[in-house]
Formats: C-alpha cells, structure tokens, sequence
C-alpha cells in the first residue's frame, strides 16, 4: 500500500488512471471499483445506479452512474464485456461504502471481459501505477479523505 | 489545449431544447468541441427532474391536468419548475480542466457566473452550500455532472419567479406541507431583476478570463447536431422519464441547507 497526499494506492492491483478505477482479474472475471482519488473527488456519495447483471457494455461505457450532492457522473469501465454482478446490495445498505471502503467492500461490478484479457486502454500496475496516481493527484491538487461517520 | 471558449446564444427555446441543447453540447464538448458557454431561455414552463430521483416525488396529474412537460435531465439534483422568466447558463469544459474534488470544481465554475451577477448590480456570493444567493435567499438554481469526459454546470439569472406554481408541482403529503413548502419557498428562493442581454456579456468575460480563454461566438458541430437529435428522442421515451427505481425521499428541499420534512408537518 502507498499512500500519496492521504490517497491510498494499494499496488495489489491493476489501474485505469484516467478513469480513476481500480481492477482485479478474478479468473476470467475482473472486478471494478473507484479509487481512493475517485470517492475523494466525487465526496458524500448520495446515489448509485448500476448496470444490471446481463447487460453488455462497451469499453468506455458507464457501469454504474453515482450522484453527490448535485453533482451527476458515470463510472466509466475501460472493458467490454457483460456485468456479471453488480455490488447494489452493499450499497443498499450503506450508501457510502465507497467512500468508507473503496478498495474492498465498496467494490462496484465483476465484468467478464469480451474480448478477454487486457484492455485497449493500457493498465497500470505497481510502482508505474503509483507514479502515474502521484503526478494526477499532485495535478487535481487534492488530497485524499474517508468517510468515517 | 483549448485556447478559445465558444459561446452560443440560443435565444428563447422550446421547453424540450432547452434541455437537450446543452446536453448535445456537453457531448461535443467531451468529443473535443472547445469549452463552452451558452444560454437559452424557454418558451414555455415545464418541469425537470435530477438524473436519479423518483418520478413520484411530481405531482403528475398536476402537471399533466396544466399542461406542463416533464423531463428528465442528466445531471443532479431534484424537480424544479422552469419558465420563461429563468435565462439559463451553461458551462461545459473537459473533465480533465477540472481540479480537486467535484464540490470544488462545482464551486470553481460557479464563481464566474457570480462575478456576472455582481456586474448587473446582484450583491450575489457563494454560500457554504454552494449556493449563488443574495442574503438567506438562493438566487440561482444550479446542477451538475459528467456527461461523457465533458463536466457541466447549468444555472439560471432568475428575472421573475412563479413560487406558486414551483410549490405546486411537488407531491407533498397534506395541504399543510404544501403551505409550508410555499412559504419557505418565498422566503428562500428570490427573483433578481436584471439585464439578461448585461448578464450574459458579463458571464461570457467571467467565464473567458476564469479559463484563460479566448470568448468567442460559434454553432453546434455536425457532431453536436446529430446527436442533439438523439437526446430529442431519448428525452421523450417514457422509459428515460421514469428512470430507475430510487428511494422514496423524507424530505423536500427549498435551497441547499433547508429542507422541509414529507413526514412531518414542521419544518426541518
């Protein structure tokens, strides 16, 4: 785990920098989820609706669309594929499980890619990973919060 | 880099364009228009709902016996009536021209519009809540989101406002809370009078030297254009207005900070 400026970046795991998502292969699966960055900047999470199980998507489409405050945005996934399972029941039960647990329980959709494998979008991984989330965070100007109420 | 912020007056609008321009642009924007600037008035009063709330939280046979329109918009926040006598704004940059967290970058691209207030004689600021208001009372109702990589925050310069029919168009439980959704609604959400034609020239300079940009006058793209027919369509599918199943709200909100409660006759 390194920590930039309050913002975890555990390096257990692959990164869409720019989409500000993290991303764990599970088998033939991956699972998507925001970054510390991302709940930081999106702040008290209000809402959440996801893509349903089932559903396709494109590589750049939105899995799941968050509101905070008045402020609306997408979670854009960098994989095609299909939705395997989406974590609302978690969210159901605590709105701000991203903003509290971003990395684990606050997870948001097991994607199984198609075409399998990486994608187009390069991930980044390890001490690139955090270099690249160092440089965008002294870039954004922010540094990183959780939310412990 | 963008080096030029383009501006479009839209003049007076139907209801449903009124909606759906800006959103057309903010997909320009993101497929690599420049940032920009526009205005648009409606011709008519209609009713816009935030991307994720209920359909119920409407009076809708109010609006359907009245004749007003619903659309549902993209960005945040909840219902609120629109009229003729709102002059919109909207401002869509590139996500990446944005800094810190979303609150701040909400805060960033409303500064400007207050300046423009401030120009036509509005002794408008920005409150803690993030709200442009004179004293107590929020002057301009604002939203905001990520519409493709192209951030987007809409406002409106309130030259007159209909707080019966803003009232009206809210499902409220008792007569009781209605009255005292009107009177709060009085009391916190105020008309300024003002040269809508001052303060759009005043918004273009604000917003051109916030951005270190160049404010020049331009038309939708080719691009825009299509996809604004689109929007026209996706707006009125009645699938699209009635979005997702969303939790059913306690409370019903006057301006950011004061809240009336649905299931309690006293203010909140």
């Amino acid at each position: 785990m390194t920590v930039w400026r309050g913002c975890d970046v555990p390096t257990d795991r692959a990164y869409d920098v720019e989409g500000d998502l993290w991303v764990q292969y599970e088998d033939d699966l991956v699972r998507l989820g925001l970054t510390d960055v991302a709940q930081t900047r999106m702040g008290r999470m209000v809402t959440i609706r996801f893509k349903q199980p089932g559903r396709k998507v494109k590589a750049g489409g939105s899995v799941a669309t968050v509101e905070s405050a008045k402020w609306v945005g997408p979670v854009h996934t960098p994989f095609a594929g299909e939705v395997v399972e989406a974590n609302e029941a978690a969210f159901i039960r605590d709105i701000l499980i991203a903003n509290r647990d971003p990395y684990e329980a606050g997870w948001i959709s097991l994607i199984r890619p198609d075409p399998p494998g990486e994608p187009d979008r390069p991930l980044l991984r390890g001490e690139e990973a955090v270099a690249e989330y160092k440089a965008r965070i002294e870039s954004l100007e922010m540094s990183c919060f959780r939310c412990e109420d | 880099m963008a080096t030029v912020m383009r501006v479009i007056d839209f003049g007076e609008v139907s209801p449903l364009r009124s909606q759906t321009l800006w959103h057309a642009i903010a997909y320009g924007v993101s497929a690599g228009s420049p940032p920009t600037l526009s205005f648009m008035r409606p011709s008519h009063p209609y009713v816009s709902i935030g991307f994720h709330r209920r359909l119920g939280e409407l009076d809708l046979e109010w609006c359907r016996a009245t004749g007003l329109p619903v659309f549902r918009r993209m960005v945040g926040g909840g219902p609120v009536y629109l009229d003729g006598g709102q002059h919109f704004f909207q401002i869509s940059v590139p996500e990446a021209m944005t800094k810190g967290t979303r609150t701040q970058s909400i805060r960033a691209l409303l500064a400007p519009a207050v300046e423009a207030f401030r120009s036509v004689g509005i002794d408008a600021h920005l409150d803690e809540h993030s709200e442009i208001s004179v004293g107590t009372a929020k002057i301009c109702g604002h939203a905001a989101g990520q519409i493709g990589s192209a951030v987007v925050v809409v406002g409106n310069l309130i030259t007159s406002f209909d707080h019966q029919a803003a009232a009206r168009i809210i499902a409220t439980p008792t007569p009781t809370v209605a009255e005292a959704y009107l009177r709060l609604m009085r009391e916190y959400v105020k008309a300024t009078p003002a040269d809508p034609e001052a303060f759009r020239a005043a918004a273009a300079e604000a917003y051109a030297s916030e951005l270190g940009l160049v404010p020049e006058p331009g038309i939708m793209t080719k691009l825009e254009l299509l996809r604004l027919e689109e929007i026209d369509e996706q707006f009125q599918e009645p699938e699209w207005l009635e979005g997702s199943p969303a939790p059913v709200p306690t409370s019903v909100k006057v301006r950011a900070g004061i809240n009336l409660s649905l299931t309690r006759t006293e203010e909140t």
